[in-house]
């Protein structure tokens, strides 16, 4: 037996079920022959046919699920993950069902789930903990004398378990459950655990070693704040600041920053910002609203030595970050400037004293959130509408990053964010205009920023190379508008150096380079100007990017080189007089191509031609220099011009390719090809050129791409043979539909069980 | 043992180690500085360089005819006459003393022609083959350079102290030009080359017996090494010009330099606050971005050494760009040699490269490169080169002092578009001060220096991974650069055991030399009847005959031996030793008839009573007296039974 890659399958029809039945019938009794896959796809098949379907109604399907079960928790199997993994969800599954609770006991789950709590496997542990909490929730709802007490048994169990067991990830993964708990049944916790003693537990825990057991801690308090607002005996800004003062700095700011999340928002009444911001404050050494002494005096402490250091400024940056993304200003850019340059090997001011600068000096981790919180603080200003103004650092903020950029050995991920600020900052720079040579530094700082850029697009790492050039390429669709961008742009060559990146040797920097070719050449000045530079025409960039879709060996490269084509199609006039007999053929190659992607970027190519020219009166202007198009100029009967327009289709290879790709291997494929050409059949009937269920039956087979030069009536006949609507929906039908009609793959396991027919198997991808 | 100190320039040694009986030259450099002061030899007329200004003191009232000698281009004023170089300071002693000469790298044989010819010198001269064979291309590059366009007459009037002291800044802080020599010609180089003995590293040699000499890799270019020099009880290390990054050499070897008793550090980076793979990224990003804008690409280099990892690093990132298709030129009269070089010496390269020799593949891909016509290497710009020449390109040529070689001829061509960009990589010149005669320049300058040697940080861990007894430095390693005065890190670490030296200091090396190694001859060692003393312990007598040969101490069996000294046959002396057994002495004086003792522990040792003979023994650690009133025959036969009682040798 053999199990393929598609998963667990349901369904609801008799025949199908009982198909099902007899396969799950069959696992247990085949235990010797069966590998841990085949059970794994079994049980899952099991959980994904309870999900729909009560399969505790007859002895027969009881059986069924109770000997699969026992079979999978044989030790044998049980040591597989996968296994475990699938009985946990399956019983789950299986709880909404009336008698599951008894035959969960029956089956000795919870104590295989209780084991499992500490699973190596994550999965395994997400699903014990979720079946745990599912079962107190069912065994509190059902009002059945046998099992409603089964709650009150499983809650003092986890309760034995957060108090006395030495197993960390065990208790961590208890304190889960009781936030989950605590959002449904936080009164039925309560009667049987005191809540004094319970928060004891949690302040207890909150203060251990493990960082993951305090933060599960912490986040157990605001789940228990949230559901019992009104217990005063957990006041979560006094919790705090005793966490700050017993040293455990981090978890107290992890719990402000979880504060923050707009969940908790209504727990807290701002001051878990002043607590979050207070590290960057103390690290920067500007004292702007300063807490309490001794809250001071803490954080201070805790960050005297380099690991702490980081972690707290981490914290603190993730929650900084949090606020901005939230629209809240935290008031803390100057803060934040000064910790960029706190990092940064480059800077030579007064940061240099500073006691954290040999814990902070190029920690990427660091730098990042920094930077992170640097380009939200840009894009705040930026969608500010109530004209506030831009801090007084903002220049000095884009100069470090002009700096920073220079440096030769940074990271890439670094040089990448450093990019992703730099855009809004140039943005905000044209709104506040502070780019006119009036305004000193600025003009310094672009004029080194597009040095710093031109190495870049050079660099040995072709991760900044694409992030560069994506870079330009934002800039230009996005301030090109503005004369000194524009300017700047031509006057360090980028727009130049951009068009060499697309002949790079790298497919992603290429890819890159070719969407930022697209935003370039619609700015009419800077792409003149580029062809002038580079001594090339409109023709010798179309050959080169046709060469990329025709020859690059990178699927990526092709599929950007094809966007840029089509994109200059649909814009409009950007091909006028270009070789467009060159692009149809190409076009009509990359039909073949081995990339679907590529197909489907060829069939929107062919949509946007199919639109253009049906829809317009006249000719567009790519089409003039065709022999077909002079057919079109007036001098055809207007009777006839929808079928000169669909000759004209046919003489450019475009109803050949969609034909071809019709049969194509990808779904996607087939069906884009399907849903054109059902618009082109649509059309035709409409102009009588052809008629409506007058299906040919001519077995000639569909014409291949390439091959023939395709005349109209052939086209016509074919698309009169083709059934489009049974094929549009054939090809509509996604890959769930497999999930929900398992029948084929439930026959290919069963047939593969027979050794004769093993040469019958098909492979399924 | 004396140590002098050579050269002015830490980074282009020569010292003369006394040591033992021995004088041994550690490194030939020379130091080309001197270049920068001179005008650019044009490989064709350069109608520029021709119509510089002449340049005379303005008060000059001197007998010397000086027009001809002194242009001016900008502010800088030039010699214009044949190239010379600064020697060491070969004055100090007698360069026929010198026994052998070790030379550690190719760059620091330069000088090698100047020591070895004419001087007398016939003594040995110890380097790796790839040391020689480098020293030899860069020795015949530089002569071919020279030689190509030979200035017609010398300038020798403008070192005039008189003259010296009116020019402007920087030609009137040369350092005493008149010591300034021309170069050597090719039969020097061949004849001097030729008294080179190949040696592979940890391979031991011997000095006239007196000391022993090893090579161990040092790990900053093929073949390049360090060497201790060992006698039996002293040991001292060179560590020359010394790399820890892992480029194309075989790495550093520290073991054979551990625990010496004088360690002479030098040649350390001269460019301590640049990172070399920052600066090769910076290289290679500044030529793609060249090379994108259509320009070409300058680089001034040595025939080998870096440039060979450029070669690598440039194709890949070239590969990486796309611009593949972008030739690299090299142009050296010892090109070919060089390249084909670096592909036989495998057994002194790393192990990724040596390892490529099995597969079998060439170990450096610039092999591969000019199989495949992406690097093409000529002797000249004459000939074949014209042929291939396209543009854009990048042109690996010298030479780096931009003061003669095809070099010249390039910046002529290229440097009135700034589109153009000429890289500095190697660090011997100041790439400022080079480009001084070609000025107004338009194509793009960029320092990219890169020197691999160790820079302060990893030279303070090497020592104090090694652990030397005295540590001797330049006095230019013992505070920051110039540059930057308050980079304290910039610094050899030293204690009151460094030892620093200036140009021409001769140094005492406090090395107090106790013991030398002796043998014994066979036939001595076989009579000597060894007692042992205490265990592991044996001592014997032994007379002999000491013949010293070739520094090699040897005790042989006398060759009379009625001679022998102070008749130890026939009147033997013994020698008594060992501790005074009380018991066994006072059952000896009984059995001499002497049983009147009474035996008294003091502070000291014992003392012995006799009261019936009036006499009393004082028996010490070390000393016995024997107190019997004048009765000497009692004292004598007193001192016999005590001495019976002692071991004797």
């Amino acid at each position: 037996m053999s199990t393929t890659n598609h998963g667990a399958a349901t369904l609801t029809c008799p025949q199908l079920l009982i198909a099902q039945k007899r396969f799950l019938h069959q696992v247990p009794h085949t235990s010797s022959v069966l590998d841990t896959q085949v059970y794994v796809f079994a049980v899952r098949l099991m959980g994904q046919l309870v999900a729909n379907y009560d399969m505790l109604q007859t002895p027969e399907e009881k059986y069924i699920v109770t000997a699969c079960v026992q079979k999978a928790t044989e030790a044998e199997k049980w040591s597989e993950p996968s296994i475990r993994n699938a009985v946990f969800t399956l019983l789950r599954l299986m709880l909404k069902y009336k008698g599951a609770l008894d035959l969960v006991i029956k089956l000795d789950a919870i104590h295989l789930a209780f084991e499992s709590l500490s699973d190596p496997s994550l999965f395994v542990t997400g699903s014990a903990q979720k079946l745990v909490t599912k079962l107190i929730i069912t065994s509190v709802t059902d009002h059945r004398q046998s099992t409603s007490e089964i709650h009150k048994s499983l809650i003092k169990q986890l309760w034995v378990v957060l108090r006395s067991s030495s197993d960390v990830a065990k208790k961590a993964t208890v304190l889960k459950i009781f936030q989950d708990l605590f959002h449904e049944i936080s009164n039925v916790i309560l009667e049987e655990v005191n809540s004094l003693d319970f928060l004891q537990l949690l302040n207890k825990m909150i203060r251990c070693d493990s960082a993951v057991l305090s933060r599960e801690a912490a986040t157990l308090c605001l789940v228990y704040k949230r559901s019992n607002p009104a217990d005063s005996s957990l006041d979560l800004r006094s919790e705090v600041c005793n966490l700050m003062h017993s040293g455990h700095v981090h978890v107290a700011l992890n719990l402000c920053r979880q504060l923050l999340l707009r969940e908790y928002q209504h727990l807290a009444d701002g001051w878990p910002q002043d607590f979050l911001r207070q590290p960057l404050i103390i690290v920067c050494g500007t004292f702007i609203n300063p807490l309490e002494s001794g809250q001071f005096a803490a954080i201070a402490k805790s960050i005297s030595k380099k690991s702490a250091c980081l972690e707290v400024t981490g914290i603190c940056l993730g929650g900084i970050e949090q606020l901005l993304q939230q629209g809240k200003d935290p008031c803390s850019f100057a803060a934040l400037h000064t910790l960029l340059q706190l990092t940064s090997q480059e800077c030579q001011c007064d940061v240099n004293h500073s006691q954290y600068r040999k814990f902070l000096l190029r920690q990427p981790k660091i730098q990042k959130a920094a930077l992170r919180c640097l380009h939200q603080y840009y894009q705040l200003y930026l969608n500010d509408e109530t004209g506030i103004g831009i801090p007084d650092a903002f220049v000095g903020s884009a100069q470090y990053l002009v700096d920073s950029l220079g440096c030769v050995d940074l990271d890439v991920t670094i040089v990448s964010e450093m990019l992703k600020c730099l855009l809004p900052a140039i943005k905000l720079a044209i709104c506040h205009s502070l780019l006119s040579a009036e305004i000193q530094m600025w003009p310094e700082v672009l004029d080194l920023l597009g040095g710093t850029l031109q190495k870049r697009l050079c660099d040995m790492h072709w991760e900044t190379r694409d992030s560069t050039v994506e870079f330009v390429g934002k800039i230009c669709q996005s301030c090109a508008d503005d004369t000194t961008v524009n300017m700047w742009i031509r006057k360090h060559n980028l727009h130049t150096l951009s068009w060499e990146c697309v002949k790079d040797g790298e497919s992603y920097v290429r890819a890159g380079a070719l969407a930022t070719v697209g935003h370039l050449s619609r700015d009419t000045t800077i792409w003149e100007n580029m062809k002038i530079v580079k001594d090339i025409s409109q023709e010798d960039v179309v050959h080169h990017i046709l060469t990329i879709i025709s020859t690059d060996t990178e699927g990526f490269a092709r599929r950007a080189a094809l966007d840029l084509i089509t994109r200059w199609y649909k814009d409009g006039n950007q091909l006028h007089a270009q070789p467009i007999n060159d692009v149809y053929r190409t076009m009509v190659a990359a039909t073949k191509d081995f990339d679907w992607e590529v197909k489907l970027g060829v069939l929107t190519f062919w949509g946007n031609i199919i639109d253009q020219v049906l829809s317009n009166d006249t000719l567009p202007s790519y089409a003039i220099n065709l022999e077909t198009s002079k057919k079109f100029k007036g001098v055809v009967p207007e009777e006839k011009e929808f079928e000169t327009k669909v000759e004209m289709l046919c003489s450019i290879g475009c109803c050949q390719a969609l034909l071809f790709s019709v049969e194509d291997y990808e779904q996607s494929v087939r069906k884009k090809a399907c849903e054109l050409l059902t618009t082109l059949k649509a059309k035709c009937l409409d102009n009588g050129l052809i008629q409506g269920n007058s299906r040919s039956k001519s077995s000639d087979p569909l014409p291949t791409c390439g091959e023939i030069n395709m005349t109209t009536p052939i086209f016509l006949d074919s698309i009169q043979q083709l059934d489009l609507e049974a094929l549009l929906a054939e090809n509509s039908k996604s890959c769930d539909s497999y999930e929900n009609n398992p029948m084929d793959l439930l026959d290919d396991i069963l047939a593969s069980q027979r050794q004769d027919e093993e040469d019958n198997a098909i492979d399924c991808y | 043992m004396k140590l002098y100190c050579l050269s002015g320039e830490p980074s282009k040694p020569c010292f003369i180690l006394k040591f033992k009986t021995t004088t041994i030259m550690l490194d030939s450099g020379l130091d080309m500085g001197s270049l920068l002061n001179f005008l650019p030899v044009p490989l064709v007329h350069s109608s520029r360089l021709s119509s510089l200004k002449k340049w005379k003191p303005n008060d000059y009232r001197g007998s010397g005819k000086i027009e001809n000698e002194l242009r001016a281009c900008g502010t800088n004023v030039f010699v214009d006459s044949a190239p010379e170089f600064t020697l060491p300071q070969l004055d100090i002693l007698d360069l026929s003393e010198v026994d052998v000469i070790l030379l550690s790298n190719s760059y620091s044989t330069l000088a090698l022609p100047y020591v070895t010819e004419y001087s007398g010198f016939k003594g040995m001269i110890y380097a790796t083959e790839p040391t020689l064979q480098g020293g030899r291309q860069l020795m015949e590059e530089l002569v071919h350079y020279v030689e190509r366009m030979p200035k017609g007459s010398t300038a020798n009037v403008w070192k005039n102290a008189d003259i010296l002291r009116c020019l402007p800044a920087p030609i009137k802080d040369a350092a005493n030009p008149l010591a300034w020599k021309q170069c050597y010609s090719l039969h020097d180089v061949n004849s001097s080359l030729a008294k080179v003995q190949m040696v592979g590293f940890n391979e031991k040699l011997t000095v006239f017996g007196a000391v022993t000499v090893t090579a161990s890799s040092s790990g900053y270019c093929i073949g390049s090494c360090n060497w201790s020099i060992q006698s039996d009880y002293e040991k001292i290390c060179y560590v020359a010009a010394s790399s820890t990054l892992t480029t194309h050499p075989q790495p550093m070897e520290h073991s054979p330099l551990r625990n010496s008793d004088v360690m002479i550090m030098s040649q350390l980076t001269r460019t301590p606050t640049v990172n070399p793979d920052a600066m090769i990224g910076e290289f290679c990003m500044t030529t793609a971005l060249t090379l994108r804008n259509g320009g070409n690409v300058l680089v001034p280099c040595y025939p080998s050494g870096v440039t060979y990892d450029l070669f690598e690093c440039l194709s890949v990132h070239m590969d990486s760009c796309g611009l593949s298709q972008v030739p690299m030129f090299f142009i050296s009269p010892v090109a070919d040699s060089s390249l084909a070089y670096s592909n036989i010496f495998a057994e002194w390269l790393s192990q990724g490269k040596k390892s490529k020799v099995y597969l079998p593949e060439a170990p450096f891909p610039h092999a591969e490169l000019v199989n495949t016509g992406r690097l093409k290497h000529y002797p000249g710009i004459h000939g074949p080169f014209s042929d291939e020449f396209r543009s854009p390109c990048v042109m690996f040529t010298g030479h780096p002092s931009l003061r003669f070689g095809d070099v010249v001829h390039f910046i002529e061509l290229w440097g009135k578009s700034s589109g153009n960009t000429i890289i500095f990589t190697e660090t011997d010149f100041p790439y400022l001060y080079a480009l001084a005669p070609f000025q107004p320049l338009l194509m793009k300058a960029v320092h990219c220096p890169i020197d691999t040697s160790l820079n302060f940080g990893q030279a303070n861990k090497l020592i104090r991974d090694l652990k030397p007894r005295h540590l001797v430095i330049s006095e230019r390693y013992s505070h920051p650069p110039a540059l930057h005065p308050h980079r304290n890190d910039l610094v050899i670490e030293t204690d009151p055991k460094t030892i620093m030296y200036k140009p021409g200091s001769v140094l005492n090396l406090p090395i107090k030399r106790t013991y030398e190694r002796v043998e014994i001859e066979p036939e001595l060692a076989a009579s000597l009847v060894p007692t042992e003393v205490k265990p592991g312990v044996a001592v014997a007598m032994v007379a002999g005959t000491l013949v010293t040969k070739d520094n090699k101490h040897v005790l042989k069996a006398p060759s009379d031996p009625k001679s022998k000294v102070d008749g130890l046959e026939s009147g033997r002396r013994y020698y008594v030793w060992g501790e005074l057994d009380m018991q066994e002495f006072v059952s000896k004086l009984a059995q001499h008839g002497i049983t009147d003792v009474k035996v008294e522990d003091s502070a000291a040792g014992h003392i012995v009573h006799l009261p019936s003979d009036d006499t009393l023994i004082q028996i010490e650690e070390g000393s016995t007296h024997i107190i019997c009133e004048g009765n000497e025959g009692l004292r004598v036969r007193l001192k016999d039974i005590l001495l019976q009682c002692l071991s004797k040798l």
